[in-house]
């Protein structure tokens, strides 16, 4: 790309090459984790940027192999764990498990409206969209990390893991939370499209899945 | 911050007329309902799970919305940068880099030729921009630049953060901009009628050398 034209010419300096390279092999990749745990372009690209400067800072000895992405991704959520939280949303807070118990029958037949959708199609509703990315805003930012790297970014448990610096078992006990968070927020919102077959759930419920 | 509910169960009893199985289970069942989803339970659970389910529409419907959830987490499409923001970023990350790195002396390995030396960096420089920051601005902006000095907390807007990426990638010339003319609409006044030239080119300097990558947030690169 550009990349060649700004390189300076002078110097027999491999890094500006070998740092263009992690640049344009990567950029793609942070930045789409960077939007999704930030929400908003903005702060996404601070985040970029700042992941960038700090992986300049270790780039000497980097030699480039499969797991430089998983350096990028930790070095990104160390950023964003320092960040400030600009907009208001949850606190730092622990989910417990018990705060997602159903508490009544409404409660349970909470429904996201995508029966019988591929994701693609439910997407173009785009109240279902907005709703998700606010969802995923509102997740403290350890749930929210954890479900972006699992269910996002399709990382494992136990690459997440290592990128959080938390144990297999904890990654998988916040994914759980989170998602179930994020469940509740969905159905919650009342974006629930009154489904044909809400008058007898039970029996089309059990047509519609055996 | 732990949540106010320690015990949920007992709540679980208004669901007790369709929803046949004890309060208990219904949480033990909401316990492994993702790992049930990610198909990582041993297959006697699994199978005693699924029996469950299909007795039991409550759960059903609870189960079909968690997996509906992370089917959507799964697909959500994210926009991209464009080829021009992006080398925008690329920009403004190797300027940064080069603010940071003047100290660490490898500020030729990044060729930011296009940079002009606003900015000297003689030992004497710091200290005289050292001492005019922690008089006139540590106050407000904190004596690591964080933008968390004593009076930081009265001020709306907060003050900024002057080691933060955004301000790194700012130009010196953006940069005495902002200490001389101070920003509309906020508590930083201009300084132009206060501080020397001189003055302001060493406060930029010193806050130029604040920024400093620290090793503890970057994890060494993988090796081979």
């Amino acid at each position: 790309m550009h990349g060649s034209s700004s390189t300076p010419p002078s110097g027999p300096s491999p890094e500006p090459d070998g740092f263009d390279k992690l640049y344009r092999d990567h950029v793609d990749l942070l930045y789409r984790y960077a939007h999704r745990l930030c929400g908003d372009v903005e702060s996404a690209k601070d985040l970029v940027q700042e992941t960038f400067l700090n992986a300049y800072r270790g780039f000497r000895s980097f030699r480039g192999d499969a797991q430089v992405s998983t350096w990028l991704y930790t070095i990104a959520s160390r950023a964003c764990m320092r960040m400030r939280r600009k907009r208001k949303g949850e606190p730092d807070r622990e989910l417990s498990l018990d705060e997602f118990v159903p508490t009544s029958e409404g409660e349970f037949r909470l429904q996201i409206p995508m029966d019988g959708l591929t994701p693609e199609e439910a997407f173009q509703n785009k109240e279902l969209r907005e709703a998700l990315d606010q969802a995923i805003q509102k997740l403290p930012k350890k749930y929210r990390m954890t479900l972006v790297l699992r269910d996002m970014e399709g990382l494992s448990a136990k690459e997440v893991g290592a990128i959080m610096g938390a144990t297999e078992r904890a990654v998988k006990s916040r994914l759980h939370r989170a998602r179930l968070f994020v469940r509740r927020e969905l159905s919650a919102r009342g974006i629930t499209r009154p489904a044909a077959d809400s008058h007898t759930p039970s029996m089309s419920k059990r047509e519609s899945t055996r | 911050m732990k949540t106010r509910l320690t015990h949920a169960t007992p709540r679980a009893d208004k669901t007790a007329r369709p929803h046949a199985h004890p309060p208990g289970r219904c949480l033990r069942i909401l316990r492994q309902l993702s790992a049930y989803i990610d198909d990582e339970l041993p297959s006697r659970i699994c199978k005693e799970l699924r029996r469950h389910l299909g007795a039991c529409p409550n759960c059903e419907v609870f189960v079909a919305s968690l997996r509906n959830t992370v089917t959507l987490c799964r697909h959500r499409p994210t926009p991209y940068l464009s080829a021009s923001e992006r080398s925008a970023l690329r920009r403004n990350i190797l300027r940064a880099s080069k603010a940071g790195a003047r100290l660490a002396i490898t500020a030729l390995m990044l060729g930011a030729w296009w940079l002009s030396p606003a900015v000297g960096l003689s030992p004497g420089n710091l200290e005289q921009g050292r001492a005019t920051y922690e008089r006139h601005c540590a106050d407000c902006h904190g004596s690591e630049g964080r933008g968390d000095g004593k009076l930081a907390i009265s001020l709306s807007p907060r003050p900024g953060n002057l080691i933060s990426a955004h301000t790194s990638a700012k130009s010196d010339r953006d940069l005495l901009n902002i200490i001389a003319n101070g920003r509309p609409r906020t508590a930083m006044a201009g300084w132009k009628d206060r501080l020397s030239d001189d003055e302001q080119r060493a406060v930029l300097a010193y806050l130029r050398s604040l920024v400093k990558f620290t090793h503890s947030a970057t994890p060494s690169p993988p090796l081979q």
